[in-house]
């Protein structure tokens, strides 16, 4: 058994483009790989009340969260032939348009990769203890609920 | 972390049940299982009562009541919305 921290998967702030790039970037070397699926979740500047959301303030209960990523992690590399697979997720504040959740599958084929990508963002929503707070551009503030 | 003798258990609040309590963490008196500790929550903060929330037991989540060892590490979750 692994008594070892899982690795942090938090990220201060937003997840930039750039890094995006670079984590593609580093497959190369893995010539093993057919298929890369990607999953961006971004902050939607939504409309509630006439009030535009600016911002959203994330939260997370960090030693749990990294635990139920963890355990998301071996079962989808127990399901499907997978290859590897990142996932980060940002603490604090993410603007509307900047991206909060990066999800990165890489398989032989697609098959796996789409849809254990999508098992993946499933779960990481409805099992990962982390809390949005939707920040108006008034300043007034409302906490998320995930559909 | 502050310790906590064997009559306490470590609570951590999370969103909008750590802004009822006004604070993220904190030692509260020992409660033998899930349903005491949550009556007794609701009793100080009984804006509690209204609100949706799942108690997690040394960062283990059963929807039944659970036992809560003494000094246990016990943490408020309301719904998550990561993502």
């Amino acid at each position: 058994m692994s008594e070892k921290k899982p690795k942090s998967i938090f990220i201060q702030g937003p997840i930039s483009g750039v890094f995006v790039g670079e984590s593609i970037a580093k497959h190369q070397s893995k010539t093993d790989i057919g298929a890369h699926a990607l999953f961006l979740g971004q902050v939607r500047a939504d409309v509630r009340d006439g009030q535009r959301v600016s911002h959203i303030d994330y939260s997370a209960y960090e030693d749990m969260a990294l635990q139920k990523v963890h355990d998301i992690r071996e079962a989808a590399f127990g399901q499907y032939p997978l290859t590897c697979m990142h996932i980060y997720h940002s603490l604090g504040t993410v603007g509307a348009g900047e991206i909060s959740l990066f999800v990165f599958v890489s398989s032989p084929h697609r098959d796996a990769a789409f849809t254990a990508l999508r098992q993946i963002v499933d779960q990481i929503k409805s099992d990962v203890p982390i809390w949005g707070k939707e920040v108006f551009v008034d300043g007034d503030a409302t906490w998320k609920v995930n559909r | 972390m502050n310790i906590v003798s064997e009559k306490e258990i470590h609570l951590l609040a999370f969103g909008m049940i750590a802004e009822v309590l006004n604070s993220q963490e904190r030692t509260w008196p020992w409660a033998m299982d899930t349903d005491a500790l949550r009556a007794d929550l609701i009793h100080i903060f009984p804006e509690l009562k209204d609100m949706p929330f799942v108690i997690a037991v040394d960062m283990e989540v059963n929807h039944m009541n659970q036992p809560i060892p003494p000094g246990a590490t016990v943490a408020l979750l309301p719904p998550y919305s990561g993502g």
